[in-house]
């Protein structure tokens, strides 16, 4: 899995590709928790080329949304292909979390 | 937290489905993708009004059952992921029985980490991450979980004695309720005395599962016959039992302490 960063403003968007699973999640968890620690409020999840999330990759969705709602942040997720798609609907995540189907759908959301 | 498949056994043995691609591979496969993400999803509803929610996720995957392992903070996350693990039961046991002739069983034990339990690590174990070797939990608290497992019907969740201490201890109860339904010889724990077994239900959330197969459910008429107890009769039960089990073994119970 890779994670690449960049900005659109005070919005830092995370592009996401490979596998985001429980070998992958202690690095990803480490990435999104230093943007926080930064200070960033605004996160957008870009999945367009992740292929696969386990539960431990929606553990580390969830913890940011938590974090993120404390500090009156916001994060969006978009970009979800069919497989991911169906592990949102599957755990109930695709009515828990902002979901957006395209990086423009989600930076107008802010 | 266990998460068993009942059944499986026999659907093994008498799935259809071509050599390559065998029926029961596609359930097993389903529930060990399914029940993870479900966990998941019950543990963001339960948690949705709280400020964090605990790191939880899968532990062990033993032959047909999922282990899942959290480490609250507090009583009110241990009564909250109780509750997220309970709904995921109730619901993926229908859910599953509806695709095949499958069910699920659950149980959910608590095991302080301290004198009594050990968290040891073993590093030829595939599992960990480069900086941290494979860790893993002994004691007697995880033993008797372990055990009493196997003592839960399909569609019910079994819950471990100091674990129904600790919730029926709490002021606000969030609808969960305990019907004891006697007590159990577990091979090996507190000395071959008997250990007490306590089902769990919701108020709101009653499994709708039970009656489908009486024969595989365990303590189903002594529910039937009572209604659950209230939590000062369970504690005054369970400080007995603790005072009795701890004059008879060495590791008797100990409650859990935030």
């Amino acid at each position: 899995m890779d994670i690449n960063i960049r900005n659109a403003g005070e919005i830092n968007i995370l592009d996401f590709s490979g596998n985001l699973d429980t070998n992958s999640s202690p690095a990803a968890e480490s990435e999104v928790n230093g943007l926080l620690e930064e200070g960033s409020k605004h996160i957008l999840f870009n999945f367009s080329d992740l292929n696969f999330i386990s539960s431990s990759g929606l553990r580390i969705l969830l913890a940011t949304a938590k974090k993120l709602k404390k500090d009156d942040g916001k994060m969006v997720v978009y970009g979800l292909n069919d497989v991911v798609q169906e592990v949102f609907d599957i755990s109930g995540f695709a009515t828990i979390l902002n979901l957006a189907a395209t990086e423009e759908e989600a930076l107008a959301s802010f | 937290m266990s998460a068993d498949l009942a059944g499986s056994t026999a659907f093994k043995s008498q799935a259809q489905g071509d050599a390559e691609s065998p029926e029961w591979l596609e359930a097993f496969e389903v529930f060990f993708r399914e029940v993870p993400l479900i966990m998941m999803g019950q543990i963001a509803a339960a948690f949705a009004m709280e400020d964090e929610a605990p790191r939880a996720g899968v532990w062990k995957v033993i032959g047909d059952e999922i282990i899942f392992m959290a480490h609250p903070k507090s009583p009110r996350e241990a009564q909250l992921l109780t509750v997220a693990f309970y709904r995921t039961i109730v619901s993926y046991d229908r859910k599953i029985f509806e695709r095949w002739p499958l069910r699920i069983k659950g149980c959910v034990w608590a095991a302080q980490v301290s004198h009594r339990n050990r968290e040891i690590e073993i590093p030829e174990m595939l599992g960990g991450d480069a900086d941290q070797a494979y860790v893993d939990f002994l004691g007697p608290d995880v033993d008797a979980g372990f055990r009493l497992a196997a003592c839960g019907g399909r569609g019910q969740v079994i819950v471990s004695s100091n674990l129904v201490q600790l919730l029926s201890g709490m002021e606000e109860d969030e609808g969960v309720r305990f019907h004891y339904i006697g007590r159990k010889v577990l091979k090996g724990v507190y000395s071959g005395r008997p250990y007490p077994l306590f089902l769990m239900t919701m108020k709101d959330q009653m499994p709708e599962t039970w009656e489908w197969e009486p024969e595989h459910d365990k303590g189903l008429e002594e529910i039937r016959k009572n209604s659950p107890m209230d939590s000062k009769e369970i504690l005054e039960l369970l400080e007995r039992i603790r005072k009795y089990l701890n004059h008879m073994c060495h590791t008797g119970i100990e409650w859990l302490k935030f």
